[in-house]
């Protein structure tokens, strides 16, 4: 059953807590199941009772005003926030393939090789193009080198840039430009074979036709990968996601289809946000 | 650089497409089935208005969705601004068509002495301005769109004859003064569908040439 409260203007809106019966059948099918997440930086609470789960082969857009969270949520997935000294989950947790990600028995080399991730700015290897894709196998023992050609390819041609570097693989990746470096960084994570792949605002540094470029490589990788995206761009979040989830001061404020959001937000706040009326 | 939602821009462009198919059908439909006394045809012509309603709310639908989450700019925010317009239009002349079946309905199958004066050229002419508003739309023909919307008027002077005429043969057969009167509704459904079709006409031109001819280009005055 949906619950409704009444807003300070009178507005009956629903909220995103769904029934017990509700949220056990969304978090049987879900790939990340994060459930009753408090995070700490210190003594600051980052984030307060997260309750979310995500499903395979989705994408899913954090969106929200600077420091509500999205990125510490996003870093939690590959537990990025360990090399943090003073950050700390005090309740809760997340479950990616039904593993409690932050307990003891939990190999985070494992766990960082399924789950992927793409920065804000693009940080090749200063190696060549071909050594930024095959290094991560040959760390893990693969020697090889027609499976080490044959994943370059795959992966340079997954990530949509095989025809405009094959000629030069051994030439260095920093050369490149930074549309190019980015979805390098793409084929990279590709190479050890996710499942999941985040992405921390990934074109933000881009021109237009760089994103557009990575904004369609996104909606070919979704058909083989689980892609969580931060970004500030709600036209980025609209076009390429398929739920949007919006954070404001370390609380999800609204979770739903990218289409509701967009067209039809339950949350006040939600709507004031996407319309750039915030504040 | 061809994006991954362009296939949405397709689907709106055929679904406008088709809805021009049925329009166009229904209309000529309606006009045989009142030239006819053809009350079946009538009936089918009625039968088809509610697709042509659901597909304007389908419309409308995607292209308030297409702008929600593309964000379209420059020729793309025209193509789906113009998509609701042209649908919009197309919905009224097929509500027109329908109308002019629900008159046949009326008639039955008795018709008045000397009965349709105009109806047959200005029934010519309206299919063939929806017929060029519609090719100009598929076409991307900015000439024809603009040369279309001057021409409603010889429409308009058709109706204006059929108009004067069923008066004066009301006066003459009054017994017959109810069918007349239909048959003065069905000639302003026909004019009425000419001006959509100039309207659709002006909506392509803007289309295709962001210039603005309503109310005689008042706005790029």
């Amino acid at each position: 059953m949906t619950k409704t409260k009444e807003e300070p203007t009178g507005r009956k809106v629903e909220t995103n807590n769904m029934s017990n019966s509700k949220q056990e059948a969304a978090a049987s099918s879900s790939l990340i199941q994060i459930k009753d997440l408090d995070f700490f930086y210190g003594s600051k609470q980052a984030l307060f009772n997260i309750n979310l789960n995500m499903l395979e082969k989705e994408v899913t857009a954090f969106i929200g005003p600077s420091g509500c969270g999205k990125s510490t949520l996003l870093r939690c997935f590959n537990r990025m926030n360990d090399l943090v000294d003073i950050a700390r989950i005090e309740n809760g947790t997340i479950h990616i393939h039904g593993h409690d990600i932050n307990s003891e028995e939990i190999d985070i080399i494992e766990l960082r090789k399924k789950v992927g991730m793409v920065f804000q700015k693009s940080n090749p290897f200063p190696k060549s193009i071909y050594e930024n894709i095959a290094y991560g196998l040959k760390i893990q023992g693969v020697k090889d080198k027609q499976i080490l050609d044959e994943v370059v390819e795959k992966c340079l041609r997954g990530a949509a840039l095989w025809e405009e570097v094959k000629d030069r693989l051994s030439e260095n990746a920093l050369g490149m430009s930074g549309g190019q470096q980015q979805r390098l960084c793409i084929a990279r994570t590709m190479a050890v074979s996710p499942n999941i792949i985040l992405m921390d605002e990934p074109c933000s540094a881009l021109d237009p036709i760089a994103t557009a470029k990575v904004e369609e490589l996104i909606h070919e990788l979704k058909t083989k990968y689980t892609i969580v995206i931060v970004t500030h761009n709600m036209q980025q979040a609209a076009r390429v996601s398929d739920k949007t989830a919006f954070f404001y001061m370390g609380k999800l404020i609204e979770l739903g289809k990218t289409d509701d959001i967009f067209m039809n937000p339950k949350q006040s706040q939600t709507e004031a946000y996407i319309s750039g009326k915030f504040g | 650089m061809k994006r991954f939602f362009d296939d949405e821009i397709k689907d709106l462009r055929s679904k406008i497409i088709l809805m021009g198919d049925k329009v166009t059908e229904m209309t000529n439909e309606a006009i045989t089935a009142l030239i006819e006394g053809n009350v079946d045809l009538a009936k089918k012509v009625i039968g088809t208005d509610d697709e042509v309603d659901n597909l304007e709310v389908e419309i409308d639908n995607d292209a308030v969705r297409y702008i929600s989450l593309r964000a379209p700019v420059a020729k793309d925010v025209r193509i789906v601004t113009i998509c609701m317009k042209i649908s919009n239009n197309l919905e009224r002349i097929g509500d027109e068509a329908t109308s002019i079946a629900k008159r046949v309905l009326k008639l039955g199958r008795q018709k008045p002495p000397n009965s349709f004066l105009e109806l047959g050229i200005l029934s010519e002419l309206a299919v063939k301005a929806l017929r060029l508003s519609l090719e100009s739309y598929i076409e991307g023909d900015a000439i024809l769109a603009k040369d279309l919307p001057g021409q409603d008027k010889e429409l308009d002077r058709l109706h204006r004859k059929n108009y004067d005429g069923f008066t004066e043969l009301i006066s003459q057969n009054s017994e017959f003064s109810a069918q007349f009167v239909e048959l003065i509704l069905a000639s302003k459904s026909l004019e009425r569908i000419g001006d959509h079709a100039s309207n659709i006409a002006v909506e392509v031109y803007y289309l295709l040439e962001a210039k603005d001819l309503r109310h005689h280009g008042i706005a790029d005055k």
